[in-house]
């Protein structure tokens, strides 16, 4: 049996505070990796003297998109990111990534925050806010620090967050000028479905030409990457020399070179340069390009 | 025919209960003094048992024993073949057989106790697919028996080398099914109270068979039939599955509660109700079929071999029904089948709703489209050229001339209800996209209850209490599938009650007779026989009081509404005071009604007989859209029609078909039990996909009604036929879409796309 004491925080300080007095603390949002894992006996749980739960910190909740900057409370609900009308508009790869997670109870209740710093292969959290060049900011009693939220995640279940640290929030440039996004999923069933794949795409365009290009996935590879080679691949480049087919191929090979011939390969080559292809069609006939 | 409360969508007479949460299930029963207990379950699939070290888990606190196979009076059960081990004694034969249980003051004292018995095994070699298990020199799992085989139905018809030689296209092709599980919303739970009125166990619980439990326990416990009684209580589903797996439970109970002297509850988690219970054949098929360039079936060479596990439990009776049916609802001068059952250290396999069929449903209406592909003909035609008609001799040699065959009625009527022909000449065009839409249709013929399997009867008991209120039980259980309120309605049509004047009674074996196992889609039928008799024998004794009383002809006089008519609309007296006075005068207010299937025959050398006294007849259609691109599958129209002979209840048969077809679709697209060497991975519904509200198509259900004549009101069977047809169809629809035939369930992901599965681990 795991045996912990439970903890609850009222605000930031005071979650700091407990953070840095004591060890061997596990932070309690909302629940719906944890309480699974916990009923599992996981034995990452051995070393658990305390669970603490966070949800009443409000300085952790909230959304705010400005011109040039967004950021996202690590409380935030998927149910929130769903409904927020600015999310809608500005960011709706966003919203469609958050309506995509599990069902309307697990949306109720399951934060950003717990979906990145859980850190599943197939979290379906990080593909859009890669796409969109997000740092998180971790803070402890010491200070915070800001990281690329590609370079947050060691392995699965893994990331580099330091025991006295929270994850506060999630921050980023908002995309510039014209742009389009895409976001894909493909799961075994319609809802409750586990990622097999998830894709963004997020492309600012200038004159019939991709200005900046980017292109992430979920659950295609160990832990959520940029696909760099498809980036550059579509980077600069006129409508007109965009064969979407070819993007395609770009970002299965890369996924290869990342993951090594897996047993799931045979599917997720075919399929996830499928995904790419039509993000990448998406955003021609978005942009208005009809060849 | 004007019915009052027959043929009526009445609420259901447990809805109310069950929406308040009012309702009592297994695991909300408390009794005084009452202990909990839970079983230590191997992790092997094939092992021999060395030690069992019970000494540490004696000494826990709260524990009140420790229990191994040396403490259980009779250790072998079995509805068939008693093979199957309460607690494994030398050897487990699969991973999830219980070797020891530990009774205690609270669950959480003896959850603790169980990780401190300490078993040693010897690891054995195992044997993981039946086609292995039936090799010729293969390692034997039951060494008191010759060899794997549960189990070899043969059936022959004509001369199939001749019916060869006379086709002009002959397509052979394999298919396989996948293991099932049930996915009964509440998992298996019992409690079982010792020395209670007289008995010397009171079994109550989530049980779907109560007399087969009771037999059951009886013989485990090495007692007369009348020392146990079961009390069933409200079930949260059981889709067959909740038959040996419970009366293992309630065995095991049962003997703590003896040794004990406190009443005993077992509750399952779901991942010990996923390891422990049995599931749905696996089968592997292959089938040969010739015929002539017209259409004309010319024969048939069928072989299926299912998994039966670890036990053989229900293997026998489920790939029985499999023989019977293997060809489908066809015209073949020439067949050839042979159905096996062999044992393996997977899980064990057994009843689950349709019961040998939906496995060779979807080989065989898979293998008609591809005929018909074949063949150059639509897949309609096929079908209509060679499928049964009244009159049609089956592939067992039995004439369909007793009820009306009506597989040309539910064929059209589900077309038209989808709008089969426009849609399949559209998708039929080349598509452009990579999503496609596509039609595929299926047909069955089913025979309705047990069949030649065993003895087909049941009883009932009505009693008219003085105040003219009517208490009904039957011999067959609730399930949840609506039958208390279709025998309600039953009895309050023939006593010309209001349906408010009918109780209907929890099933107590000690009071209410033996009419077997509620399975095979036969409550309705055979039951609903049986209350109509007790029903009618009471009307009867009313009508000759009345006669009497009133010197008026009891032709003329009607019970209606609760009163007395004289038949010229002029009420005589409420049926509460006929009745009470009735009762008054000494007269017998209360009826057995019993009823006995027509005779049926089966020759098991040969395979051939009437092996049912009537069919049902089913067709249902799937309107899919494949995504070429991803593999993903939607299924977004169905159509079912299916013949009842009479709904009872048209709201309930529509229940049972949204329900049978969701089951269906989740058997076509998304379930499967994945098991690496006998080892189920993954034992709760994250990692055991079934389709959820959003994955259900629009469903069209169609009720055909051509009352039976065997049948009480004229009605047969629908549970199970409603899903049995889904994936056949599902398959068709996808091959139509895509091109593309998928010859092994589920059409998942992998499957759609690159046309096999892929599996963790796997290459
Ligand atoms: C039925 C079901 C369906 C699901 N479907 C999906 C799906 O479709 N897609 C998907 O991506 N996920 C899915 N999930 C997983 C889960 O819901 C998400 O990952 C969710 O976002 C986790 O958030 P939470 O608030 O519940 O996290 P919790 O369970 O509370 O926490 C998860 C982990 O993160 C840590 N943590 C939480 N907040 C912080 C913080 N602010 N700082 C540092 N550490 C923190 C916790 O200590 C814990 O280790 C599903 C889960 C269930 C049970």
């Amino acid at each position: 049996m795991v045996e912990y004491q439970l903890l609850r925080a009222h605000s930031l300080d005071e979650l700091l505070e407990i953070l840095d007095q004591r060890e061997n603390v596990q932070l309690l949002a909302g629940g719906t990796d944890l309480m699974v894992d916990l009923h599992h006996q996981d034995q990452k749980f051995d070393k658990i003297d305390y669970l603490l739960d966070i949800t009443a910190v409000d300085e952790l909740k909230g959304i705010q998109l400005g011109d040039k900057k967004g950021e996202i409370g690590a409380l935030t609900t998927h149910a929130e990111l769903v409904s927020n009308p600015e999310i809608k508009e500005k960011l709706p790869f966003i919203a469609a990534a958050a309506s995509s997670i599990g069902s309307t109870q697990i949306r109720n209740r399951a934060t950003i925050g717990g979906n990145l710093a859980n850190a599943a292969a197939c979290a379906d959290s990080f593909s859009p806010l890669i796409a969109l060049g997000a740092e998180v900011v971790l803070r402890s009693k010491g200070g915070a620090r800001r990281v690329l939220l590609e370079d947050f995640v060691e392995w699965p279940y893994q990331t580099i967050i330091k025991p006295d640290e929270v994850l506060e929030k999630i921050v980023f440039a908002m995309p510039q000028g014209e742009y389009y996004s895409s976001y894909q999923k493909i799961g075994r069933r319609k809802a409750l479905s586990i990622s097999r794949i998830s894709l963004t795409l997020l492309a600012e365009v200038e004159n019939g030409r991709v200005k900046k290009a980017q292109v992430a996935s979920g659950a295609a590879t160990p832990f959520p990457v940029p696909f760099r080679k498809v980036n550059d691949y579509l980077n600069g480049k006129s409508f007109a020399e965009i064969d979407p087919i070819e993007a395609g191929n770009i970002a299965a090979d890369e996924m290869v070179g990342i993951t090594g011939e897996r047993w799931s390969t045979p599917y997720k080559r075919p399929a996830l340069g499928k995904l790419v292809e039509r993000a990448v069609e998406d955003l021609l006939e978005e942009a208005g390009y009809n060849g | 025919m004007a019915f009052k409360h027959v043929n009526k969508g009445v609420k259901r007479v447990d809805a109310y209960e069950k929406v308040t949460g009012k309702a009592k299930f297994g695991a909300d029963l408390e009794f005084a003094n009452m202990l909990y207990a839970k079983v230590l379950r191997t992790e092997y699939p094939h092992a021999k048992i060395l030690k069992i070290e019970t000494s540490e888990a004696e000494k826990m606190p709260g524990v009140k024993g420790v229990f191994t196979a040396k403490d259980i009076p009779n250790n072998l059960f079995g509805v068939i073949v008693q093979d199957q081990q309460v607690l494994a004694e030398d050897k487990v034969v699969l991973a999830g057989d219980g070797v020891a249980m530990v009774v205690a003051e609270s669950e959480a004292e003896a959850a603790a106790a169980l990780e401190k018995i300490e078993v040693d095994y010897e690891e054995l070699e195992g044997v993981f697919d039946p086609l292995e298990a039936r090799k010729e020199g293969a390692l034997k799992l039951h060494p008191e028996k010759e060899d794997n085989q549960v189990i070899h139905h043969p059936l022959r018809k004509g001369d199939v080398e001749k019916g060869f030689a006379e086709a002009d296209v002959v397509l052979e092709r394999e298919y396989t099914t996948q293991f099932i599980e049930h996915s009964y919303l509440e998992p298996e739970a019992v409690v079982v109270v010792p020395n209670e009125d007289n008995h010397l166990v009171s079994v109550y619980g989530s049980i779907q068979n109560p007399y087969a439990t009771r037999n059951a326990v009886s013989a485990v416990l090495e007692v007369e039939l009348a020392d146990v009684r079961v009390i069933q209580n409200h079930i949260g589903g059981s889709f067959g599955g909740k038959d040996e797996v419970v009366s293992a439970m309630a065995a095991r109970a049962a003997v703590m509660a003896i040794a004990t002297g406190r009443p005993v509850k077992m509750v399952n988690s779901r991942e010990e109700s996923f390891t422990e219970s049995y599931k749905r054949h696996p089968y592997h098929l292959t089938y040969k079929i010739g015929a002539t360039k017209e259409g004309k079936l010319t024969a048939m060479e069928i072989e299926a071999v299912a998994d039966s596990g670890g036990y053989a439990c229900q293997t026998p009776f489920v790939t029985w029904r499999s023989v019977v049916q293997a060809t489908g609802p066809y015209e073949v001068e020439n067949v050839k089948t042979d159905t096996y059952g062999y044992y393996t250290n997977n899980p064990y396999t057994g009843a689950m709703r349709g019961y040998g069929s939906p496995q060779v449903i979807f080989a065989q209406e898979s293998l008609m489209d591809e005929l018909a592909g074949e063949l150059g003909l639509e897949p309609v035609e096929l079908r209509k050229r060679n499928m049964y008609s009244q009159g049609s001799v089956t592939a067992s040699g039995q004439k369909l001339d007793r009820h009306t065959v009506s597989l040309n009625e539910v064929m059209d009527k589900a077309m038209e209800a989808i709008d089969y022909k426009n849609k399949y000449e559209e998708y039929s065009k080349e598509q452009s996209g990579d999503k496609k839409k596509g039609i595929g249709l299926s047909i069955s013929f089913r025979g309705c209850s047990l069949g030649a399997e065993a003895i087909d009867a049941a009883a009932s008991v009505i009693q008219i209490n003085k105040d003219g209120s009517v208490a009904v039980y039957s011999g067959l259980a609730e399930n949840g599938q609506g039958l208390k309120t279709i025998f309600s309605q039953m009895a309050a049509e023939v006593l010309g009650i209001p349906m408010s004047e009918v109780e209907f009674k929890e099933l107590d074996t000690s009071f209410t007779p033996d009419s077997g196992s509620t399975v095979a889609s036969r409550a309705t039928l055979i039951g609903g026989n049986a209350v109509k008799d007790a029903a009618e024998k009471l009307k009867q004794r009313i009508m000759t009081f009345a006669q009497d009383k009133y010197e008026l002809d009891a032709e003329v006089m009607e019970l209606k509404d609760g009163f007395l008519y004289d038949g010229q609309g002029n009420r005589l007296a409420t049926f509460a005071d006929l009745t009470g006075e009735m009762g008054n005068t000494g007269i017998l207010m209360s009826a057995y009604g019993w009823y006995k299937s027509p005779p049926i025959s089966w020759d098991e050398e040969k395979g051939c007989g009437n092996p049912y006294f009537t069919y049902v007849y089913g067709c249902q259609i799937a309107e899919v859209e494949v995504d070429t691109g991803t593999g993903e599958l939607s299924v977004i129209n169905m159509a079912a029609a299916h013949d009842v002979g009479r709904a009872i209840n048209p709201e309930n048969v529509k229940g049972q078909i949204y329900g049978g077809v969701m089951m269906g679709l989740g058997y076509g697209i998304m379930e499967e039990l994945e098991l690496r060497d006998g080892v189920i991975q993954g034992t709760n519904f994250h990692d055991y996909m079934i389709p959820t509200i959003k994955d259900m198509p629009d469903i069209k259900p169609v009720i055909v009604e051509n009352p039976d004549p065997d049948g009480p009101f004229g009605a047969k069977s629908i549970g199970e036929p409603t899903l049995e047809l889904g994936s056949a169809a599902i398959a068709n629809a996808v091959a139509h879409a895509s091109g593309k035939r998928i010859r092994s369930l589920p059409l998942n992901l992998e499957r759609v796309l690159i046309g096999r599965a892929l599996h963790k681990g796997g290459k």
